[in-house]
């Protein structure tokens, strides 16, 4: 007989209300509703928000991919073969997007916190899913993967594979230009399909003549650190634990 | 008198460098004060970039250019 877990209890005590905590949108409805988190907090209607969803497969393109020539035709050949492609705020390559993935959107005013640089605004994003994943026993560390897709200095990950991407987008506070809305964005594997998700990003990448490639080895799924550990329905286990973490550190760092 | 459009120096703490990603605003067009004007890309995060003043935008550094913490990508006259 295995010791009880205290965090496992907590979640299999969860009420229904809290089970729902995973939003799931449309692609285009949840890009509409990351904008409109970072419009609220530029134009001072809010002070820091937190949401966790998920959607349906895609792929999500950043601006700068989005302008490159012949973009729109080669999505067009994607979303043919399953992967319709959208495009986002926040910096970086291609995603994907699926339902087995989850999606942290934060958003917050840098006057929140002491003049935060980049890397402060990771750290904020990226130490709560490490806080969640450590609370079930499975160490994350944060750095760079080679062959992920959408690498850089602050994916999450486990196992020395990437289990979460992150990106950013700063806009200035329109009262207070000196000060900016930080919105902060975390996309972790939980039961993806790296395979396809790899093939698909390869291939977009190749005929819009990207020369990066992502290799699905590089890439885990949370499911397989922590599948005796979460409940039978993983995403919304995970989800609910996400976000009563964010909600703390937001709570937190307003009283600070 | 001119007034710099600068990447603040104090808005990453390595030594990454950035991308010039879009100007929102044409050389020698007229800006307004607050109104973001471009964006910039580092470590995965663009940054958008607001006038610092009203006036007639001078472009330094075009898309897809490297730039510092520190450097002045434009100027407003």
């Amino acid at each position: 007989m295995r010791a009880a877990d205290p965090s496992r209890a907590k979640i299999v005590g969860m009420s229904a209300h809290q089970s729902t905590v995973l939003k799931k949108y449309r692609p285009l409805d949840a890009l509409e509703r990351e904008a409109l988190m970072l419009e609220r907090v530029a134009s001072g209607t809010s002070i820091h928000e937190c949401e966790v969803w998920a959607t349906t497969q895609c792929l999500v393109a950043s601006q700068r991919m989005a302008r490159l020539a012949g973009f729109h035709d080669h999505a067009t050949t994607s979303a043919a073969s399953g992967w319709p492609v959208h495009v986002r705020g926040t910096g970086g390559s291609l995603v994907p997007q699926g339902s087995g993935i989850i999606n942290v959107s934060l958003a917050f005013a840098s006057t929140l916190a002491a003049a935060p640089t980049i890397e402060d605004a990771y750290a904020a994003l990226c130490q709560p899913i490490v806080d969640v994943l450590n609370g079930f026993g499975c160490p994350a560390l944060i750095g760079p993967v080679a062959g992920s897709f959408c690498d850089g200095g602050y994916n999450i990950i486990v196992g020395n594979r990437k289990v979460a991407g992150t990106a950013q987008r700063w806009r200035p506070l329109y009262n207070e230009p000196a000060h900016h809305a930080v919105f902060a964005h975390a996309l972790i594997l939980v039961d993806a399909d790296l395979l396809s998700a790899a093939h698909a990003i390869n291939a977009l990448n190749e005929v819009c003549g990207v020369a990066s490639r992502v290799k699905a080895s590089a890439h885990a799924n949370l499911q397989e650190h922590l599948s005796s550990k979460l409940g039978h329905s993983a995403r919304d286990d995970l989800a609910y634990r996400l976000q009563m973490r964010f909600d703390e550190m937001l709570a937190a760092m307003h009283r600070a | 008198m001119s007034i710099d459009i600068v990447v603040p120096a104090n808005l990453w703490d390595g030594d990454d460098q950035a991308v010039v990603t879009v100007w929102l605003a044409s050389d020698g067009g007229q800006v307004v004060k607050g109104r973001v004007i471009a964006e910039i890309m580092v470590e995965k995060t663009q940054y958008e970039i607001a006038a610092p003043a009203d006036g007639t935008l001078k472009i330094a550094s075009n898309v897809d250019d490297i730039v510092e913490k520190g450097s002045v990508i434009g100027t407003i006259v």
